[in-house]
């Protein structure tokens, strides 16, 4: 079968588009025998090649990871295509439940990052969480450095505003490259801290000490995972206890509570059993699948 | 002595045989070097051992950590059923790893750190069973990642909207994939309410309509777990459809430079990945798509045939 061609059209030039990484058309090769190569049945070839060599050593390979799912670590990290999240620290598949986004930011408001933080801990029960950050992020170049424009300046404003966290120290770096190694850095341990701001997060360490929660920088260019210093994070978190710390466990509404007393102080009335999920059925009707 | 066999006993599916059968490691494969450090690792069912969890010998590291799902001497714990590594020794890992790419090509990660420019936008399940770079032979580089439960697109997600934008517009990806996978925790707790009050119920709620819509076709699959699977992949084929109606897709349509579409699924169960087949003529007629779409993208059949 003839395989698929690269199929970005371009019909005229794009001017209003601006593009501050200027490698639009640059391809590299990492290796002298590995051409960078679009097409899509190569990929899907690779994973036949996985998959075979998996099973190879162990025929049951497949069929024995997909009973289980329980990782024992939360991933969140940059979307960058050169963090390879995996690799990266030895891990198989299995073992890293994984959330990506532009310079790895945990937005309280953000529902995407919220629901994996909120199924990991309470859920899967994962022992560690990572923050992991990288130096060259893009996202905090841009934040440092652009006028601003269309979807991204949203987003890249969480950036800017831990830049004005650490405003003090920042500015007093002169060398551009450094700073932003910096910001890389300081990005980290503030992502670490909204994560002890999540009540979540704080309930299950208070109950079991879990999940751990720890900061790293992957540094690209040796490939080396650096750890953020965790007076970074504590030093705020000790100082803002009175501010962010819950004392009670998050109120989460349970179907399957006794109903009582409503918290006007009237007793809340049972509706008869309406069908589908309302009342905690599942949709189809049919018993819950393993 | 029985007793204690009985404490001793393996309860993780990761080794088929009896149950009570202790937790040995299958024996390494035949191409690795017999060496002293090797057969030191051999674990040896017993108390001491039972609690110590060795690292790998330097020649899987060298195979770039591929094996058997069971690690040498990994300790299969009640808590802990896939025998992951301890958190002291990701780091450790991670200077193999590095040590590992550095012998073969020096210059590995000096290349890297170049500024990216990878071909794919890939948005996946947060799944762990969905290891990217080794699922898809992928090296890093590749692939513009997003990841969150059940492969959502959502039109108001800000987190999805700004790396579709700095994907489309400043990367200029070729293709954008969204893979799902059978049996997703996200889709069997939109259809069975487990979360139901959390956040994740919130998030996963668009696939409650995608299966109120497909009720018919979905209802007529007597298996559960097989129609939970056939809802995955209508989860995909409705991400990959709202991707369509973002702003930056859109966009993209107008001045007509726009990334190929992929709607992919991971069967969980053998680990092959297969490229669903999207409704690109519905899709153009309706307006999501443009109708150039259909003559710079062909649709007739995946790329490659997975068996």
């Amino acid at each position: 079968m003839e395989p698929r061609r690269a199929s970005v059209v371009r019909v005229a030039p794009i001017p209003m588009v601006q593009s501050y990484e200027a490698h639009s058309n640059m391809k590299y090769s990492v290796g002298e025998d590995e051409l960078l190569d679009e097409d899509i049945a190569r990929i899907l070839e690779g994973n036949q090649r996985w998959v075979e060599e998996m099973t190879a050593g162990d025929p049951e390979y497949f069929i024995s990871r997909s009973l289980i799912h329980k990782p024992k670590y939360l991933y969140i990290g940059c979307s960058d295509a050169r963090v390879p999240a995996d690799l990266m620290m030895g891990l198989q598949s299995g073992d890293l439940f994984v959330h990506r986004n532009i310079a790895n930011q945990i937005v309280s408001t953000d529902c995407n990052c919220g629901s994996v933080i909120e199924y990991a801990t309470n859920h899967l029960k994962v022992k560690h969480i990572f923050v992991c950050g990288h130096y060259g992020c893009g996202g905090i170049k841009y934040a440092l450095e652009s006028d601003g424009w269309g979807m991204n300046d949203h987003w890249m404003r969480l950036v800017r505003n831990v830049y004005r966290l650490h405003a003090q120290e920042l500015d007093e770096i002169p060398d551009k490259q450094a700073k932003l190694r910096r910001l890389v850095e300081l990005n980290v341990a503030e992502q670490v801290v909204n994560l002890y701001k999540n009540p979540h997060v704080q309930h299950s360490v208070k109950l079991t000490g879990f999940p751990k929660v720890h900061g790293l920088v992957l540094d690209i260019a040796t490939g080396l995972l650096v750890t953020i210093p965790i007076e970074l994070v504590t030093d705020p978190l000790h100082r803002y206890d009175h501010v962010y710390l819950f004392s009670k466990p998050p109120t989460v509404s349970n179907p399957h509570h006794k109903l009582g007393v409503s918290e006007h102080g009237s007793p809340l009335k049972r509706r008869p059993a309406t069908q589908g999920f309302a009342e905690g059925q599942s949709l189809d009707g049919a018993e819950k699948v393993g | 002595m029985a007793l204690r066999l009985k404490w001793l006993r393996c309860f993780c599916s990761c080794h088929p045989g009896h149950p009570s059968a202790p937790c040995v490691p299958s024996p390494p494969p035949p191409s690795m070097p017999a060496s002293s450090s090797a057969s030191s690792l051999e674990v040896r069912p017993g108390l001491l051992s039972a609690r110590i969890q060795r690292p790998p010998p330097r020649s899987v590291l060298a195979r770039g950590f591929r094996g058997s799902a069971v690690r040498h001497g990994a300790v299969c714990e009640p808590d802990d059923p896939m025998g992951a590594p301890d958190y002291a020794q990701l780091l450790r890992n991670n200077r193999e790893w590095v040590q590992s790419r550095n012998s073969t090509d020096p210059e590995y990660f000096r290349k890297l750190s170049q500024p990216q420019s990878p071909p794919y936008l890939y948005i996946g399940c947060s799944d762990s069973r969905m290891a990217l770079n080794q699922m898809l032979g992928c090296k890093p580089g590749y692939m513009f990642v997003h990841r969150n439960i059940a492969n959502q697109v959502s039109v108001t997600d800000m987190g999805i909207l700004s790396v579709l934008s700095y994907a489309v517009d400043s990367l200029r990806v070729s293709h954008i994939i969204v893979c799902g996978h059978y049996d997703c925790g996200g889709v069997k707790s939109a259809i069975y309410g487990e979360t139901d009050g959390s956040l994740v119920a919130n998030w996963v709620n668009p696939i409650k309509r995608v299966y109120t819509e497909n009720k018919q076709e979905l209802l007529a699959i007597p298996d559960k777990k097989a129609r939970l699977d056939r809802l995955s992949e209508l989860n995909v084929l409705q991400q990959v459809h709202n991707l369509c109606q973002t702003s930056s897709m859109r966009a993209a349509f107008r001045r007509n430079a726009y990334p190929e579409l992929h709607g992919w699924i991971l069967d969980i169960y053998t680990g092959l990945v297969k490229e669903l087949e999207l409704p690109i003529k519905n899709w153009v007629e309706q307006g999501y798509l443009p109708e150039s779409y259909l003559r710079y993208c062909p649709t007739s059949s995946p790329a490659s045939s997975v068996s």
